[in-house]
């Protein structure tokens, strides 16, 4: 793909263990488990927090993510997002699964390998979903997925859920006047347009002026083809209905950065079958569950959804 | 003065000293009869302080689950469920390893090995006091616990766990670095040319950051580009990948933590081996002993002393090991390099306070168990005994 006569890989996917895999397994599992729209959710039975986890969707997911391996660098299991920017950047890699970064990564000085080369989609889509009845795949209709285009059913993958500013409400008045005042600027238009066009602060757009606006993005470099496929692949996972959201809920970083992320590796390792995976974040999900209380979990995740 | 106004006190001597005189005196003298107190303060103070109300306030988490809220910490008494999660809960397999099915072979090792630890328990009854009793016991119970763990786990084909792990890192690593740091040391204990040098350069892993040590060795160990490919090239192996494999996971990270910590190991016993009197030698020379006899009958026995101690300051530091494997593997492929350590990071990072104070606690409880059983039995009974 680079030219160097060095053989490349179809796929370059990081799957570091307490790196950021949890993100990646869920961009494979939203698509497969979640059908009717964000309120749903992809990762719990909302009515009584009891994990939506141990089935076939999550499996093909987890087996899927492992699949993509095959077409990977040797050392993929010990990479993690920084090392795949790397090989992405060196012209080496055929698929990512990524945030929005690399489509400003590769207009930097060390991409020329790739520059203009990118073409991005919102997320991965999958021709089968989940039945949450009998906890089996089906094939996707309008009745299975009502959100599906031409028999794919889509759910781009809000991970991570963004960036927040906060101030904290014991500071003195002027320390928060200034805390506001430096948010303020970060955010403007002016500041943050130019900030999301360059790779290195890791800024994605988030503004309409930065998402609807192509030739804010042509000026900076980028041709305005990929320009247009760029900010079209992130309107389109924003303007999805179906877009799975991330854990919200308290706990939510014991539930996906340590038990989620450990059996995930853990499977990845050949450590654990995919069915023992599944079965040891049930248990785990249903202890922090308990942890943290049902009824407080239940409130939280409506509150998270918006199904209230 | 003391020993002066005891005289005088006998023979009923009438006090001509003033009374302010006299004020001075009995002040100076309290603070002569505390003055180890005074002295010895500042530093019962400062471990009070960052020792021991850590260690105490940490139970509290260990029994709790805790919340960050808006006006701080908040507390919910859970009992040992935060220590049972490691037992029977989520965690079992994580912590102990997997420990279903046992074969044969681990339940015979197993059984001896209780057998021995029972027998010896039981010739102790007579050897020793009741205090000492209850240490063996705790200590023969644990013997008893880590076993199990490993006949059921490792010896019987199955996958271990962050106790393991840790202990592989302990004993294994341990072990490694204390023969090549000792090696060294005695090759620099011998006069030869650039021993000097030697010296300084064994020396330097040491100063360097655990941090470094591990971005270092990741480098290091790329087998994909790093220095080593062209001699996987060599021999012949291209597409392995030692992090891809629990087991020589385990050992590259063994190595880099050989790497920094024999220095450490090595000027230790080349300290102890240079205060050996050199007419002992000679001596031993005069009267036709070959160089091993010399080892084995002088220089070994007056360098086990230092040995066992320095083994036993680095089992500590070993069972706290987090750097390399945060760093170079954060812990994989799987959880096969994640130590204790490592496993209580990363919860206590989730904000399960709780959970990470209930495992530091495990932890805390394996090493003074394992290194005071280590001291009782091993470095106590070298150091009474005659160094010659």
């Amino acid at each position: 793909m680079n030219g160097d006569g060095d053989a490349d890989y179809g796929s370059c996917i990081f799957k570091k263990r307490n790196a950021q895999s949890y993100f990646a397994i869920q961009t494979f599992a939203a698509p497969i488990v979640q059908t009717n729209g964000t309120a749903q959710g992809f990762h719990f039975d909302n009515s009584n927090m009891k994990p939506l986890i141990n089935n076939a969707g999550w499996k093909k997911a987890f087996e899927l993510y492992k699949a993509t391996g095959e077409f990977g660098p040797p050392e993929e299991l010990n990479m993690d997002i920084g090392d795949t920017r790397a090989l992405f950047k060196a012209g080496r890699c055929g698929l990512l699964v990524e945030w929005g970064d690399p489509g400003t990564l590769q207009l930097d000085d060390d991409a020329t390998a790739i520059k203009g080369k990118l073409y991005a989609i919102a997320a991965i889509g999958s021709r089968e979903v989940l039945d949450r009845e009998s906890g089996e795949l089906v094939p996707v209709t309008a009745e299975t997925a009502p959100h599906s285009v031409d028999g794919v059913n889509f759910s781009p993958f809000a991970a991570f859920g963004g960036w927040a500013g906060a101030i904290n409400k014991g500071a003195d008045e002027k320390t928060k006047a200034a805390a506001y005042a430096f948010l303020s600027h970060m955010n403007s238009p002016e500041q943050s347009g130019v900030d999301v066009t360059i790779g290195a602060t890791g800024y994605n757009p988030y503004r309409i002026s930065q998402l609807a606006n192509i030739d804010l993005w042509v000026e900076s470099g980028m041709p305005r083809e990929l320009a247009e496929n760029y900010l079209g692949a992130i309107n389109s996972a924003i303007d999805n209905l179906n877009m799975s959201s991330d854990m919200k809920i308290p706990g939510a970083q014991q539930y996906t950065g340590v038990v989620l992320d450990t059996e995930l590796a853990r499977y990845l390792a050949g450590e654990i079958s995919v069915d023992e995976a599944l079965a040891n974040i049930e248990e785990g999900w249903e202890e922090i569950t308990e942890d943290f209380g049902r009824d407080e979990q239940v409130a939280a995740q409506a509150l998270a959804l918006g199904s209230e | 003065m003391s020993s002066n106004r005891q005289s005088n006190g006998n023979t009923r001597q009438p006090d001509l000293t003033p009374a302010g005189a006299t004020r001075r005196m009995r002040f100076g003298e309290w603070v002569d009869r505390n003055s180890g107190t005074f002295f010895i303060a500042p530093a019962v103070t400062l471990i009070l302080i960052f020792a021991i109300f850590p260690t105490i306030y940490s139970i509290f988490f260990a029994l709790s689950r805790v919340r960050f809220t808006g006006d701080g910490l908040k507390f919910r008494y859970v009992g040992l469920r935060n220590f049972s999660k490691q037992f029977f809960g989520s965690a079992e397999v994580h912590f102990l390893g997997r420990t279903e099915p046992v074969n044969i072979f681990g339940m015979v090792v197993f059984a001896i090995v209780v057998i021995a630890i029972l027998w010896w328990l039981i010739r102790s009854i007579k050897r020793t006091t009741w205090v000492g009793m209850i240490g063996r016991t705790i200590s023969a119970a644990m013997g008893i616990f880590l076993s199990w763990i490993l006949c059921a786990s490792l010896l019987s084909g199955n996958g271990i766990g962050t106790l393991y792990t840790t202990l592989f890192y302990v004993f294994v690593g341990c072990t490694v670095q204390f023969v090549i740091g000792t090696g060294l040391a005695f090759l620099c204990s011998q006069p030869i040319s650039g021993k000097n040098f030697f010296r300084v350069i064994f020396f330097i892993p040491l100063m360097i950051t655990p941090l470094g040590v591990g971005y270092a060795m990741r480098m290091v160990a790329d087998v994909t580009k790093g220095p080593i490919q062209p001699l996987l090239g060599l021999v012949g192996v291209e597409n392995w990948v030692w992090s891809a494999d629990a087991w020589s996971a385990r050992f590259i990270m063994m190595i880099g933590e050989s790497w920094q910590w024999i220095p450490f190991i090595f000027i230790c016993m080349l300290a102890a081996l240079e205060n050996i009197p050199r007419d002992h030698v000679e001596a031993a020379q005069v009267d036709g002993a070959s160089s091993f006899q010399i080892f084995r009958e002088i220089t070994w026995p007056q360098i086990v002393p230092v040995a066992v101690t320095v083994l036993l300051i680095r089992m500590i530091e070993a069972f706290k090991i987090v750097d390399l494997p945060n760093i170079m593997t954060g812990g994989g492929p799987g959880s096969a390099t994640e130590s204790m350590t490592l496993n209580s990071m990363y919860i206590w990072r989730a904000n399960d306070l709780g959970g990470s104070a209930a495992i530091a606690y495990l932890l805390l409880i394996l090493t003074v168990v394992v290194c005071a059983s280590f001291f009782n039995y091993v470095v106590v009974g070298h150091i009474r005994k005659p160094s010659v």
